[in-house]
């Protein structure tokens, strides 16, 4: 009764829903079948959460898994009175979704503003999968409980996610019970790497399983039984030792060449010549190499592994190196386990020097990773050594150089050079190959009144040097005449228009992926007749700990004005500590950037 | 709503030559067609067939050579089924440059699964999905499938060219019994068409087109729909599941659109009473309707249940009643039926909604629509009324179902019906700010927006409006300031038929004005600056579409230090174009700075000529939205 008079969640009063409850109860049997108890209520405060929090839809393994006692209810005041309408089968949709999975959805009637939703169901499974559970969701939660009943036979690992502390924890012979109070919504922020790191949930993994009569068999992993398991594995290092069919290819390729790094870069192009990469990203092949080389298509697994086993017929000190994708989210080095990783790329070691390589990025030079694959540490697969190798890349890197000349009617007439490298350079490279120039030079001109008279595109098919466009252009509407006075902004590019943190608090780490430099240069000519009344001052802004800083500087040497802007971010990590500086920075660099030249007639 | 497919049992065709041949070689295309393209579509064959009154089928034979990856999506196919349907046969094969066959599509190749359209909670539709997608370009595809119904309602239109698409040979045919004659129109292209009675007395009609050339559009033209060409069909006679109807004409459609949904207004006594009580103290329809409105608000929401009969029958009033949701058919019975017990005659009526979607078209009477609202005459106006949103403002289409033909649906059949053409002075935008400029450049905003009409819904203000979180959200995507602070928001919103919202924001702006030396710059145009400039075309082959009518009125006030004073004031800018006005002041009177901007847009359509007009209006607005001012230090 109360719950259906509350108007406002007061810890919270921009909830639009709030879970009173949500309780899990999860059982395994000894035979291994697993039986999931869900019991949730929602209160509804606005008409908002509705579409969201009224229909539940639950995927279901065909043949294994199945629901039962689904119980659901609305209730709603009226004239002062509980008025309870129960969901009738009508109500549930079971669907075939695909020839895997099958779907339940349920929609709870009479929902609105006010309601309160109650709903049950019990889930049974044939297959024991681990009990996770999702404490936090979009909207706030007063109450999340979970409790689980595991036999003796089993020892699970369990690792609690997200910055939430428990509020109860207990363990009463088989049984263990996680709580949390008071929950707040998560919420999304820009820049952030994978909200799953952040949301605070429960994980579990089986680590032991103990049957009567025998020794305990042990589930857990250890790093060095994962290595080995990986390299005893017939599709990973099965593939890698044999895969004798290579030899001959790879001799072909790397004919004539006896430096161990120029051998590795002509193996590197020749795989990304040959082998276009399906988009698919795993860590172990579904296709033999073999395979993998005569479709001229594969993995991320498949490539990368092609070029480990070519590396290491060539002689070359090359390894597979597991990692997790930023939408993967984070390794938890202190728990070795499969499902952390996703995907893999190949470590070659010459003497102390060693080169992260991947053949799925097309327009990517040697040196560089795709973005996904930054993502904190790599675990190389190497017999009896556990080493954790940095995923780094080099530099995103931006170059604006504009050489132009100002008349004495504010028109502006010249040139300008954007080159790129890393990150950058591969980014335009797709677009361009997606596009096509016309299409590219449209979308580069998009919205503005720029007239551009001629293009030039260099190295868009060599990605080990850095990607450059090069226009002839005239604008109109860039300065500003008064009189016999012009104002001119030096850049006619590359400026930030708004601060991208627009939030003045974060709860999340900024996550930039690469650290990155943004440069532009101009040189720009002056009228015949004008003087220069009033220059920019020269400015440094600092972040601190050396996380970045802008540099600007324009100077006057005789009728020609020379500007430099540097705009550097050396970390591609921020946390949300640092966040109001990063900020502030933005903030003071934009403020930076809009500031004018100013040129005056001679009398 | 969907596209429906249909027809079949044909005959093979010797497509299928014995393996070995070599087929579709890339050296057979003509150079032109390989021009700027991804895709030369060799061939696309459609063969409609009505068997029956109730009974169609529909076949295709589609070959397609993708020249690079920008092409492969035509390496997938997908071909919807359901209860009532069924795809009698799927095959595929893949083939190399030389025509040299790579693969052939197996049973295990083809991806069945449910139709997921994004937003139904449950559909009996479903897919089936094969992709024969290959590494090397170019390669060819072919496809070739029917599709059986058990039912006859709508016949696929089939359209030619595409963008960066050319066609070699394209073949539509339709075969009919003489007394089921369908109705067609070719639009875009000229009616080649070939007549015939078949040897088995049935009738037929074909187009062939040969070498059709991409398709290139233009921006701030005419959408998709008007410029491809195309073959649009309908049936005459037609049945599904048992509901026989007619569409030869709008009104016979409509009739048929009333035979479905017959007893369907099967309310329960309480709930009639209930809305007789609510309604019979309010003395005119208006008031009445809006009563009932707003009860539909508090007592339902949208659920979309798409089932049975292609999702073109409203569930009976009495189940909404009782679940209190439905889908825009089920809830816009329900409301007909809401009406109707208090002696209000309110209409079902078909329509063709989204943003910015084009009319149907008027002389073709077909199943064009994708939602259904519900229209009430009231002397000489309409009340529209927008049944799946619990928010809506009583009688506001809004962009979703604004100015464009629905069809009512009465007692003596379906009747067009254009629905509400929002005005400039209805789209109205207009905002008043007060900033306190400080020595720094930082500032102090108070700002107080009026969004009216279409403008309501201005980045999604009308979703917001209730959930202050989303609002703080709406707040920071939709200010156009480079750097500022919140601190304080307030959202009122007026609910009449012409909806406004009311937004007031404190706003603390750092470094707005840029010091340099013992220049101070402003940019006095706040928050509303155009900076958008057509691309400037060689030549326009399309004329200039212009979607929507508003007026945008900016009232801003700067207070500047008293040591300042403007180094020079711009003169006022005017500018009168077919496409709109524009007007621009700045003056400065003891430290204030009072800029006044009105922008008014006319929607409408403009011959392809005035292109260049077109892009210099935007030229010239985004150069006087530009303009700064520059301050001087008096000490």
């Amino acid at each position: 009764m109360e719950e259906l008079k509350m108007s406002k969640y007061l810890p919270d009063t921009t909830a639009s829903a709030v879970i009173l409850f949500d309780k899990g109860e999860y059982n395994l049997t000894d035979q291994l079948t697993v039986e999931i108890k869900r019991h949730m209520r929602i209160k509804f405060l606005t008409k908002a959460a509705i579409d969201n929090w009224a229909s539940r839809t639950v995927n279901l393994s065909r043949n294994q898994e199945s629901i039962s006692k689904l119980k659901a209810s609305c209730y709603n005041l009226e004239n002062g009175s509980i008025v309870e309408t129960k969901i009738d089968e009508k109500s549930i949709f079971k669907t075939k979704y695909d020839r895997f999975t099958d779907q339940i959805k349920f929609t709870i009637p009479n929902v609105k503003e006010g309601s309160v939703v109650e709903f049950s169901y019990i889930l049974r499974s044939s297959d024991a999968f681990g009990p996770n559970w999702q404490f936090q969701h979009l909207i706030p939660t007063k109450y999340s409980e979970y409790k689980t009943y595991i036999p003796k036979t089993f020892t699970f690992r369990h690792e609690l996610k997200g910055f939430l502390p428990l509020s109860e924890h207990g363990t009463k012979g088989a049984s263990e019970t996680w709580i949390i109070n008071d929950i707040p919504a998560f919420k999304e922020e820009p820049f952030t790497l994978n909200v799953d790191d952040y949301i605070s949930r429960i994980e579990f993994t089986i680590t032991e399983l103990f049957i009567v009569g025998s020794p305990i068999i042990k589930l857990g992993k250890t790093w060095p039984k994962i290595i080995n398991e990986l390299l005893e594995d017939k599709d990973f290092g099965g593939q890698i030792r044999s895969s004798g069919f290579l030899k001959s290819v790879v001799s072909e390729v790397t004919a004539g060449i006896t430096d161990d790094e120029q051998k590795t870069k002509a193996i590197l192009e020749y795989v990304k010549s040959k082998v276009e990469w399906n988009k698919y990203v795993d860590f172990i092949p579904d296709h033999p190499l073999k395979k993998v080389l005569e479709d001229k298509k594969g993995s991320s697994s498949e490539i990368n592994l092609l070029i480990v086993t070519m590396l290491q017929k060539a002689g070359i000190n090359a390894h597979p190196v597991l990692l997790s994708t930023r939408k993967h989210g984070m390794i938890n080095p202190f728990w070795p386990r499969y499902s952390d990783f996703n995907d893999v790329i190949c470590v070659a070691k010459f003497g102390t020097k060693k080169l992260l390589l991947d053949g799925t990025d097309r327009g990517l030079p040697m040196n560089a990773l795709p973005e996904r694959c930054l993502n904190g540490d790599g675990l190389v697969i190497l017999k009896d050594e556990i080493e954790w190798i940095p995923l780094k890349s080099i530099r995103s890197r931006k170059v604006v150089s504009a050489d132009y000349k100002l008349n004495p009617d504010g028109e502006l007439v010249g040139k300008l050079t954007i080159s790129r490298e890393g990150i950058d350079a591969s980014d335009m490279r797709d677009s361009y190959k997606d596009l096509g120039k016309e299409k590219y030079l449209k979308d580069f001109v998009a919205g503005k009144s720029w007239e551009i008279s001629n293009s030039v595109f260099e190295n868009l098919e060599n990605p080990n040097q850095s990607v450059k466009e090069i226009h002839e252009v005239v604008i109109n509407d860039h300065s500003q005449v008064a009189g016999n006075i012009i104002y001119l902004n030096p850049y006619i590019s590359a400026r930030m228009e708004e601060n991208i943190f627009k939030s003045e608090k974060r709860l999340y780490p900024v996550d930039y992926s690469t650290p990155f430099d943004r440069i532009y240069m101009a040189k720009i000519q002056i009228p015949d007749g004008f003087a220069v009344e009033e220059l920019p001052k020269q400015s440094v802004i600092m972040l601190p700990a050396n996380g970045g800083k802008f540099v600007y500087n324009a100077t006057q040497m005789g009728n020609t004005i020379n500007f430099v802007s540097q705009f550097i971010i050396s970390k591609s990590m921020f946390t949300a500590e640092e966040y109001p500086f990063l900020r502030e920075f933005y903030t003071q660099v934009i403020a930076k950037q809009t500031e004018q030249i100013v040129l005056k007639k001679n009398q | 709503m969907r596209i429906i497919l249909l027809l079949s049992f044909v005959v093979k065709t010797t497509a299928f030559a014995i393996p070995g041949d070599m087929k579709y070689p890339v050296s057979e295309i003509p150079a032109e067609l390989k021009e700027n393209v991804n895709v030369v579509i060799r061939e696309d064959k459609m063969i409609c067939r009505i068997l029956a009154k109730n009974h169609s089928s529909y076949y295709v034979h589609y070959v397609v050579t993708i020249l690079n990856e920008n092409g492969n999506r035509y390496a997938t196919q997908s071909v919807g089924y359901d209860k009532l349907s069924k795809v009698v046969d799927f095959n595929g094969y893949a083939y190399d440059a030389n025509g040299k066959q790579l693969k052939k599509l197996r049973n295990s190749d083809v991806y069945d699964h449910a139709a997921f359209d994004g937003f139904s909670l449950y559909s009996d539709n479903r897919v089936k999905t094969a992709s024969l997608e290959q590494a090397n370009y170019p390669y060819t595809v072919e496809f070739e499938y029917e599709v059986e119904y058990k039912f006859l309602y709508s016949i696929p239109s089939s359209y030619f060219g595409a963008e960066k698409s050319s066609t070699q040979y394209a073949y539509y045919q339709l075969i009919f019994p003489k007394e089921l004659s369908p109705n067609y129109k070719v639009i875009n292209i000229p009616d080649n068409s070939k007549k015939e009675t078949l040897s088995d007395g049935n009738q037929s009609i074909t187009w062939i087109f040969e070498n059709i050339r991409p398709i290139n559009f233009e921006s701030n033209g005419p959408s998709h729909e008007e410029i491809v060409s195309q073959i649009m069909t309908a049936p005459s006679q037609f049945e599904y599941d048992g509901y026989a109807g007619d569409m030869s004409s709008w009104q016979n459609y409509g009739k048929w659109n009333m035979l479905l949904n017959k007893d369907h207004d099967d309310l329960p006594e309480a709930t009639k009473q209930k809305v007789i009580e609510l309604t019979k103290s309010l003395p005119t329809i208006e008031q009445k309707v809006k009563a009932i409105y707003n009860y539909l608000q508090s007592k339902t929401r949208y659920v979309s249940i798409q089932l049975g009969i292609g999702g073109l029958q409203p569930f009976p009033a009495s189940v909404v009643d009782q679940t209190g949701y439905g889908d825009c058919k089920a809830l816009s019975n329900y409301t007909v039926s809401l009406l109707k017990a208090v002696g209000i005659k309110g209409y079902y009526s078909v329509i063709k909604a989204g943003v910015d979607e084009t009319q149907i078209k008027k002389d073709f009477p077909s199943h064009q629509f994708n939602h259904v609202v519900v229209s009430v005459p009231n002397g000489k106006d309409t009340l529209w009324l927008e049944c799946t949103s619990q928010t809506n403002p009583f009688g506001y289409q809004g962009s979703f179902t604004e100015d464009r033909w629905a069809l009512m649906i009465t007692e003596e059949g379906g009747k067009l019906v254009k629905t509400i053409n929002y005005l400039p002075e209805q789209n109205l935008q207009s905002r008043t700010a007060e900033v306190s400029l400080d020595v720094t450049g930082n500032a102090k905003a108070k700002v107080v927006t009026t969004y009216r009409g279409i403008q309501y819904e201005s980045g999604g203000l009308n979703s917001v409006l209730h959930n202050s979180d989303d609002q703080k959200k709406w707040v920071e995507n939709n200010t156009d300031i480079p750097n500022f602070s919140i601190s304080s928001i307030s959202m009122t919103e007026n609910k009449d038929k012409i909806p406004s919202a009311l937004v007031r924001l404190d706003l603390t702006l750092s470094r707005y004005a840029t010091v340099s030396g013992k220049r101070i710059f402003v940019s006095p145009n706040l928050m509303n600056k155009i900076s958008y400039v057509p691309e400037k075309m060689a030549e326009r082959k399309t004329e200039v579409v212009r979607r929507r009518n508003y007026i945008d009125l900016d009232t801003i006030k700067f207070s500047v230090p008293e040591n300042l004073y403007p180094e020079f004031l711009p003169k006022p800018v005017k500018i009168n174009s077919k496409f709109g006005e524009y007007e621009a002041s700045f003056m400065f009177d003891a430290s204030k700075l009072i800029y006044i901007r009105r922008m008014k847009v006319w929607k409408g359509r403009f011959p392809k000529e005035t292109y260049n007009e077109f892009v210099d209006f935007y030229k010239n607005v985004t150069k006087a939205d530009n303009i700064k001012l520059v301050f001087l230090n008096k000490t």
